[in-house]
């Protein structure tokens, strides 16, 4: 009984999310030059039979009006896309959980100065490390003309590494901030106040205790920063000209092409979200839902 | 009254930047209908002919673009739109999810869930994403311009801004709506009889209180920056005026808001006049500062026991400047260490 009604629930929520999908891919008809319209039912099922021959989807690009075969081109995106999002999801990850480590024995006042530091970087649009960072590019290369990375470039000549560090700035400030503020609850836990009376060393405590719990309560907001890094991957590649996803979901987008697109990219992130509850629950048998 | 808003230097600051910033933009707009100066060339000590672009504090004070235009007028030309219209789009999106989420959250099981599964699409499709393939119908001029006034553009666009940012907000007023009613005092006031409306007036509304000013404050940041991301898209806050001609030139805004700056002079970062896109941004940030201050304050005072000590006992006592003592005061209380 209890794993029928397991099974329902993980089968009808991606279901749920791919509908939703399906109605942001054809929102885009409710909208004219005047104002909303109505399209039509006839138009959701042209889209809908698009959809059942996935090899026939075509994407025409703006400027030249070239018509090309959507599959297997779009899996070259999807690469560039996933690398860039893979670098910047671990390397903030771990560069905030050092900071954790690092900050640690800190004083207090050192503590709640990083604390109110990453807020308030929080807070400040994208767009302004995108540009500071190439700002900073250009400028190295002027004073040094030295090429540390690149600022843009296409095919395989792709800039990789800088959108990536960019990418990976504001997710850092989010881990980093959440962290901290856990850390900091955690202290205030009566195991905390016995497993010091009991005479082990802060350390030992905070790699064996407080991460562990940590790293628990911290799952819980991964949907929400994976939303944040998805939203900068976004403005990142395009302004670093990168052709990845989000030019099929910018440029090229119809309808179809949109859907197929956003369902391509939806899946790994799902099913990554997927595995962090399940490590979760065989870890620490904490039910988490995503 | 005056004197608890003074002792917040935040809100002070905050609150004086925006009224400034409005005031000179409609001031700029009543007296002076909006113009825009324009310095293509100067001649320099030796009589040589310089042209522009101008660096900031050069010639004009924010420096001049590359066809001379001044850009302190296109900030101030900008401001009334950028400030009023992440304010509106702020207002809106708070008030209909308040509408949404309270009631939602008095049931938040069953059917609640299935649209909350639907809507967390918005957490895989970015926002400004959905934005832009909605608006870009609408704020792209068309080859023979536009058909619709500028008013209805700028209403159909913070309404479509604010019905994609109301779910998240609704689901989080809803969980917390939640998580309040599931608290002793809200049961023992069930079990007493309490019908929805009373709940929601006494119990739930004062605890609300406090993250309605957090909400807001986010609902509006989200919004610039939807705004803005939208700005680098060049899709700018009520409509882009295209260029068709041969020769046609790069896409023009027509309200000059300070996201459409960016995007207008974004092609300029990597040449010799980077505060094009610098002087807007900076502008931005101090516009999203002067919100988190003002939020900042405004919840200072608004919850006396976060204020600095001298503070707080003023602040009760302008209340009711006379102690009164009743029996109440002498009942017992219990856990009364409760109300810090």
């Amino acid at each position: 009984m209890k794993w029928g009604s397991y099974i329902a629930r993980e089968v009808t929520k991606p279901l749920f999310l791919i509908i939703g999908i399906f109605i942001v891919s054809v929102s885009p008809m409710f909208m004219s030059v005047e104002g909303f319209v109505w399209p039509g039912l006839q138009v959701f099922t042209d889209v809908w039979k698009q959809l059942m021959e996935p090899g026939s989807l075509i994407y025409v690009n703006p400027t030249s009006g070239v018509e090309r075969d959507l599959f297997p081109f779009i899996f070259n995106a999807f690469r560039s896309s996933m690398t860039i999002l893979g670098i910047a999801l671990s390397a903030s990850f771990c560069i905030a959980l050092l900071g954790t480590i690092l900050l640690w024995r800190a004083s207090k006042k050192v503590y709640n100065g990083f604390v109110a530091t990453t807020s308030f970087l929080q807070s400040i649009p994208d767009i302004v490390f995108v540009v500071a960072a190439q700002m900073l590019l250009v400028w190295l290369y002027q004073k040094t003309g030295m090429n540390v990375a690149k600022v843009s470039g296409a095919g395989a000549e792709e800039a990789v590494l800088a959108p990536a560090v960019v990418l990976a700035v504001l997710p850092t400030m989010y881990f980093f901030q959440s962290m901290l503020e856990l850390v900091e609850e955690e202290r205030k836990e009566h195991y905390y106040e016995l497993a010091v009376s009991k005479g082990l060393t802060k350390s030992y405590i905070l790699l064996s205790h407080i991460l562990r719990n940590m790293l628990v309560r911290l799952a819980y907001q991964a949907k929400f920063l994976v939303s944040i890094l998805i939203s900068n991957l976004l403005i990142i590649e395009y302004l670093f000209n990168n052709l990845g996803m989000t030019s099929f979901l910018l440029d090229y987008s119809q309808p179809p092409v949109f859907f197929v697109t956003a369902l391509l990219f939806f899946i790994p992130i799902y099913l990554f979200l997927k595995v962090i509850e399940l490590a979760l629950y065989l870890s620490t048998k904490q039910e988490v839902s995503l | 009254m005056m004197k608890i808003i003074v002792r917040q230097p935040m809100l002070v600051a905050g609150l004086g930047f925006v009224v400034v910033m409005l005031a000179a933009s409609f001031i700029h707009m009543g007296f002076f209908d909006s113009y825009v100066a324009k310095t293509p060339y100067l001649y320099d000590n030796d009589n040589n002919m310089i042209g522009a672009p101008f660096a900031p504090f050069d010639y004009s004070i924010l420096g001049t673009d590359f066809n001379g235009n001044h850009l302190i007028y296109y900030i101030l030309k900008g401001a009334k739109y950028t400030i009023l219209g992440a304010f509106s789009i702020g207002l809106v999106s708070f008030f209909i999810a308040f509408l949404i989420g309270v009631p939602l959250g008095f049931k938040f099981k069953g059917t609640a869930k299935i649209v909350e599964n639907t809507i967390s699409v918005l957490y895989f499709i970015p926002a400004s994403l959905i934005a832009y393939n909605l608006l870009k119908p609408l704020l792209w001029q068309p080859f023979e311009g536009f058909p619709t006034s500028l008013a209805f553009r700028l209403t159909l666009e913070v309404l479509v801004i604010s019905m994609l940012l109301i779910p998240p907000a609704a689901i989080l007023i809803a969980s917390e709506t939640s998580v309040i009613l599931k608290r002793d005092f809200v049961i023992s006031s069930r079990v007493l009889g309490g019908k929805p409306y009373h709940l929601f007036r006494y119990h739930l509304f004062p605890h609300l209180k406090q993250s309605f000013i957090n909400l807001f404050t986010r609902q509006t940041i989200q919004a610039i920056l939807v705004m803005t991301h939208l700005g680098v898209f060049e899709l700018f806050f009520g409509g882009t005026l295209v260029d068709y001609s041969l020769m046609g030139g790069r896409p023009v805004p027509v309200t000059y808001d300070w996201a459409s700056l960016i995007g207008m002079y974004y092609y300029n970062l990597q040449t010799h006049a980077p505060w094009l896109v610098g002087i807007p941004l900076i502008f931005l940030v101090l516009f999203i500062l002067s919100l988190l201050g003002i939020a900042r304050g405004v919840k200072n005072i608004i919850t006396p026991a976060l204020l600095p000590a001298g503070l707080r006992d003023k602040a009760q006592t302008e209340k009711s400047t006379e102690p009164q003592m009743d029996p109440s005061n002498f009942m017992m209380v219990s856990g009364s260490n409760s109300h810090k």
